[in-house]
């Protein structure tokens, strides 16, 4: 081998310090999200799903994205210019390009169909005679209220407004209602036209609509007195920021309290704009969107606490909009829901108990002006819960309702 | 060749004022291109600076600025970049480069082609003139979801005329580009010179007609979503857009996402094919799998129409499985394209100057924004990482490296040929190198925080381990990457006047016509034209190959208008 | 410009009736493509209203008696009239094409005096049906989509009708002959294109 001139060692040197800047800093790269390559571990059912797809792509992601950096930096370094007569003029191998269409397309479609069984398993909703726990999630600006239901019972929570344009009624579960029955409700008879999530679409003699009444008895359903939905540690965000370091601690952030072990069917909504419920650890999230209801379906598996926050950009404090998730074994989470939904204190909170707990009294006129609330609401105050678990204890005064809770109005008016 | 280079009009006499007068008033295609370039940069200068401001805001705990601040200089960092920086500087590489490619005199609708540029400019400088005003520039994100965007009353977001002035300034910005969409289908279609066959024509000029089909096809939903918005915003009171008034918050997610799919080839099918015209000149082969080439670009063409809902897997108001599979399918021939361009360096003879280097460099790491897009086609891993800074990561993996490398390989490629002189080889080493530094210490901590949780677009994170060390590197890294954009700025004036003079048509060995003509091009483009045989004329040509290997030296007629 | 000797070529019936039998120009492409870009112009508005239809449990009138479009459908011809007569004024507008191809200028400033006598007509009873509509654009999806839908047709004919006016007036310049005819030709495939907006927004105002 003869002799390589100056010219070309310093060529070789320049090539090698790029190469290993480029190596290095892949590698470093590589190295550092070792640490932080995948999500955190699951702590639900559909978590542990998703974690194992998430790996599956992962390691086929790596796999691709090692051989092909691999062989770009080799074909830089093999095939640069050492002088200047004309390669061979190459213009395609049908081949090799056959192969590399079929190639991806087969990791395209095992991708797919791997992807789309772990869709279908986590998105089906669990069979009906399931005991499922309902909770109501529902999103405002910048605050979480977390709702509990029991499930499958003759009784719901429900609001509807006075307001002849509105036909919505809000239930936390829908599946109590077929479409078209009528149900008898204390204050009106209303006929069910549908039913989207948890939202039931009802005619109330409005636009010509005829109501019949049931005939007595049958599928009647007592809506007042409903066992209860509740609120738990409704936040308020000021309370989460530290003000001296204007650190955000997760202490003062509402809580919501889960079973272990029992599917929990979240019925997400907002009352405002687009929000998003996500727990890194659920490795899941569905957004909140407003004047709709979806339900996001999840069997938690470990318990503990973590955190959750707002996904979807939501407006000025949307970093602020923090929740905490505290999975419960079932036999606490049990006791825990019975202390909650105890009877409030007798005598004269029955009726004016929503007024006192409504945060913002002209809401609260402009809501009773429009609205006849059915269903009284448990005062948080009264809650005797919350503190045994950790949870800081709910501030007097707190809203047992979102302040400006209205109902989704309809398309039409 | 550049046989009447002496009578091409080099200076002015009418002096500066008639220099400024000739370029206010152009119709020529180069000096409308090279305008767009320039403005553009201007724009991208300026939302690289916003997203310093959003990663000085990030590098530690606890806010630094008001919430509304950081909201304005995030949604302002993706509108400028995208809308004023990413898309016209393709099109104005285009405007310059695909006329001559076609060798054409000019575009189809030259005043047309003035027009776009000055509406263009009138919608940017609209856009970024609600900073002026009270309550400052639009700030619900690039997006622009309603309710919060649709939201006039103050209570929601803050009050002001920044939203409305963003709507309207992209509503001109999309008529701009529909029009500069029209004239270069019309152009491509109708003006290419003799033997210049659909399947001769150079990868460039492909990718900007697919694109400009896509900007057609597409630019008019976004406008009429825009509309819509506007009319919300101003006496519709939400009716449309806000559930909260009877109308439908995820109706705009569907018709933004429509256009704003589309959009994201529109964005990076240029700089593909940027690329696609560096390697094969550097390596000094032809593109390997020309056609295969051609029809993968023309495949992502149509399937950005029918993957617009994957951008709203979490919002529970989508077909999962279609837009799952039709997803995955980008993923198809976009492969294709990555193995061709590695099959065209095999066995070439590379030269790494600064443009190739940002060629393979876009080769590398828009590998990693194909990747990582893949884990947001698999719709369940979409739903731990959607709305996490991995979507930051990815999208900024394909366009911060993928679209903004091939702008800058574009840059150093056709520099010589559209001033004449060569930009700074040495600055440009230290420019590519800080970028590609900067770019990876930005982003790949990005993908890493989202795995871990971090969600995008706030302005304050949980003290979580390792979430200040990420953002650390990544605040770092932009100021980096910023070095490098600045350092580019200095090697651009600076070789306008002072560079190296070029004095060759072709100083690359490229192949395509533009270099057939004089570095820069006389105002009537060509002179005379090479026999157009391949996709390759000038270096059919120069190296008596394809119709040139018996027959070198014949110089048919010139294109006739 | 492109060779005009297309003696030989195979004829298309369908372009030849709307183009002519010659080569396509530059404009003419031109707005071809810019009528894709429209429909998708409309296509965005419609889907919004089809969106916002499905959704809404009652959709018209807003407010009982205040404006119904199937009573006024069947108390008046007036809005099937307008329909047809905007619609028919295609052929008018044909008519001058078909007159320009063989240089007959006279000819084609007949049709588009009728075009345009037409159009304003048009336009008038759209004012009409604005005044009619007693529902401001903010009461609802179904008042906003409307007014919408029909303001932007509305402005799309205005639009053709200041083309077709200026084309007009060109010709007194003497302006077009057989062979210089693009902008009317456009003007042309614009008019249909208007039109054709025109059947697919009153079905779905009026009709659906």
């Amino acid at each position: 081998m003869p002799m390589p001139s100056p010219r070309r060692i310093r060529l070789r040197w320049r090539i090698a310090v790029a190469a290993s800047l480029v190596t290095g800093l892949l590698l470093l790269s590589a190295g550092v999200a070792g640490a932080q390559a995948f999500p955190p571990e699951a702590v639900s059912e559909e978590g542990s799903d998703i974690r194992n797809l998430y790996l599956l792509v992962f390691f086929l992601a790596a796999a691709v994205f090692v051989v092909v950096e691999a062989g770009i930096i080799w074909l830089a370094i093999k095939y640069r210019r050492r002088d200047d007569s004309l390669p061979p003029q190459i213009h395609g191998h049908r081949g090799v390009e056959v192969l590399w269409t079929v190639i991806p397309s087969i990791i395209v479609l095992v991708l797919f169909i791997v992807s789309f069984v772990v869709l279908d398993h986590i998105e089906s909703a669990p069979s009906k005679y399931e005991p499922v726990e309902v909770i109501d999630v529902t999103a405002q600006q910048w605050a979480w209220s977390f709702y509990y239901a029991t499930p499958m019972d003759a009784t719901t929570r429900a609001r509807i407004s006075d307001d002849p344009a509105d036909v919505r009624l809000r239930v936390s579960d829908g599946t109590l209602f077929e479409p078209f029955k009528t149900y008898r409700i204390d204050v009106e008879h209303i006929r069910v036209d549908s039913i989207e999530g948890n939202t039931l679409m009802v005619a109330r003699g409005v636009n010509g609509t005829v109501v019949q009444d049931h005939p007595a008895g049958e599928e009647i359903l007592r809506i007042t007195n409903g066992t209860e939905v509740s609120q738990d540690d409704r936040g308020e965000l000021t309370d989460s920021i530290d003000p001296s370091s204007g650190a955000v601690t997760t202490m003062n952030t509402p809580i919501v309290t889960v079973p272990v072990g029992k599917t929990v069917r979240f019925n997400i909504s907002s009352l405002d704009v687009i929000h998003s419920f996500y727990a890194p650890q659920f490795l899941y999230k569905l957004d909140a969107m407003p004047g709709r209801t979806q339900a996001l379906w999840l069997k938690v598996t470990d318990a503990g606490f973590f955190q959750g926050q707002c996904a979807e950009f939501c407006g000025r404090e949307h970093a602020r909009m923090l929740f905490s998730v505290r999975a419960l074994p079932l036999d606490e989470y049990d006791a825990w829901l019975a202390a909650l939904v105890a009877p409030p204190p007798p005598a004269e909170e029955a009726a004016p108990a929503d007024d006192a707990g409504e945060a913002a009294p002209e809401d609260d006129a402009a809501d009773d002006a429009g609205a006849a609330e059915i269903g009284a609401e448990t005062d948080p105050a009264a809650e005797p819960g919350t503190s045994r678990y950790g949870g800081p204890p709910a501030p007097a005064g707190l809203p047992t309702q979102p302040a400006g809770w209205t109902a989704p109005r309809a398309g039409a008016l | 060749m550049a046989t009447l280079a002496g009578t091409v009009p080099t200076g002015y006499a009418g002096g500066r004022a008639q220099v400024l007068l000739d370029w206010l008033t152009t119709v020529d295609h180069k000096k409308i291109g090279i305008m767009y370039v320039v403005a553009a940069g201007v724009f991208g200068l300026v939302g690289g600076a916003l997203s310093l401001v959003v990663r000085t805001e990030l590098i530690e705990t606890g806010a630094i600025m008001g919430a509304d601040t950081y909201n304005q200089m995030f949604t302002m960092h993706a509108s400028i970049m995208l809308f004023l920086f990413i898309m016209p500087v393709a099109t104005g590489f285009a405007n310059y480069v695909v006329p001559l490619q076609i060798g054409a005199l000019d575009m189809a609708f030259p005043r047309i082609n003035a027009l776009s540029l000055w509406i263009f400019l009138f919608g940017g400088i609209l856009m970024l003139s609600a900073f002026a005003f009270d309550g400052g520039a639009a700030a619900a994100g690039w997006t622009a979801y309603p309710p919060i965007s649709s939201n006039t009353a103050g209570n929601i977001q803050p009050a002001g005329v920044g939203m409305d002035l963003w709507l309207v300034g992209v509503i001109a910005l999309g008529v701009a580009s529909t029009a500069g969409g029209l004239n270069f289908l019309v152009t491509i279609f109708k003006m290419r010179a003799p033997g210049m066959t659909m399947f001769r024509m150079p990868m460039f000029t492909w990718t900007v007609l697919v694109t400009a089909f896509l900007v057609v096809l597409a630019t008019p939903v976004l406008a009429s979503a825009l509309i819509l918005l506007f009319a919300d915003r101003n006496g519709a009171g939400g009716v449309f857009f806000d559930p909260a008034t009877g109308g439908q918050s995820i109706l705009w997610q569907n018709l933004f996402w429509f256009y704003s799919h589309p959009a994201v080839y529109i964005m990076i099918l240029p700089p593909m094919g940027i690329v696609s015209e560096v390697l094969p000149v550097f390596s000094r082969k032809p593109l390997f799998g020309y056609r295969a080439f051609v029809m993968a670009t023309v495949g992502i063409g149509l399937l950005s129409f029918i993957v617009w809902a994957h951008h709203m897997f979490t919002t529970g108001g989508v077909f999962l499985p279609f837009f799952m599979a039709s997803t995955f399918l980008i993923g198809i021939p976009t492969g294709v394209k990555m193995f061709n361009w590695m099959a065209t360096m095999h066995k070439g003879s590379l030269h790494f100057n600064t443009a190739m280097l940002f060629a393979v460099g876009f080769v590398m790491l828009f590998l990693i924004g194909g990747i990582t897009g893949v884990f947001h086609a698999a719709v369940p891993v979409d739903f731990a990482l959607h709305d996490t800074y991995f979507v930051v990561g990815h999208l900024h993996y394909v366009l911060a490296t993928g679209a903004a490398f091939g702008i800058f390989a574009a840059s150093y490629f056709w520099f010589p040929k559209m001033f004449g002189r060569f930009l700074n080889e040495g600055l440009g080493k230290i420019h590519f190198w800080s970028m590609f530094i900067g770019t990876n210490m930005i982003f790949w901590p990005q993908l890493m925080l989202g795995l871990d949780g971090m969600p995008r677009r706030i302005n304050d994170y949980a003290d979580n381990p390792g979430w200040e060390l990420m953002n650390q590197i990544a605040t770092v890294g932009a100021f980096v990457a910023m070095v490098g954009a600045v350092i580019f700025l200095f090697n651009v004036v600076h070789s306008i006047y002072w560079g190296e003079k070029c004095e060759e048509d072709n100083p690359w060995d490229a192949g395509t016509l533009e270099w057939a003509t004089t570095s820069p091009p006389p105002v009537y483009n060509f002179d005379r034209l090479p026999r157009v045989r391949s996709e390759r004329p000038v270096f059919d040509e120069r190296h008596g190959l394809g119709a040139y290997a018996s027959s070198e030296g014949e110089s048919p007629p010139q294109t006739s208008s | 410009m492109a060779s005009r000797t297309a003696a030989r070529q195979p004829v298309n019936p369908l372009k030849s009736f709307f183009v002519g039998n010659e080569p396509m120009t530059n404009g003419l492409w031109g707005m071809v493509f810019f009528i894709f870009s429209e429909i998708m112009f409309f296509s965005g508005l419609i889907a919004a209203y089809l969106a916002l239809r499905e959704d809404a449990l009652e959709w018209a009138p807003l407010i009982e008696g205040v404006y119904d479009h199937h009573a006024i459908l069947e108390a008046e011809f007036r809005p099937v009239f307008f329909t047809i007569l905007l619609v028919a004024s295609s052929i008018p507008m044909q008519l001058a094409a078909f007159a320009i191809r063989k240089g007959n200028r006279g000819g084609m400033k007949l049709g588009m005096l009728v075009v345009m006598v037409i159009g304003t007509a048009f336009l008038l009873n759209q004012a009409v049906e604005w005044m009619h509509a007693d529902f401001a654009i903010g009461d609802g999806p179904y008042s906003a989509t409307f007014y919408l839908l029909t303001g932007f047709h509305g402005a799309h004919v205005l639009g053709g009708l200041l083309f077709i006016a200026f084309l007009w007036m060109r010709s007194y310049l003497g302006h077009f002959d057989a062979h210089r005819n693009t902008a009317v030709e456009a003007a042309t495939m614009y008019w249909h294109f208007v039109g054709a907006v025109w059947i697919l927004v009153f079905s779905l105002l009026f009709l659906a």
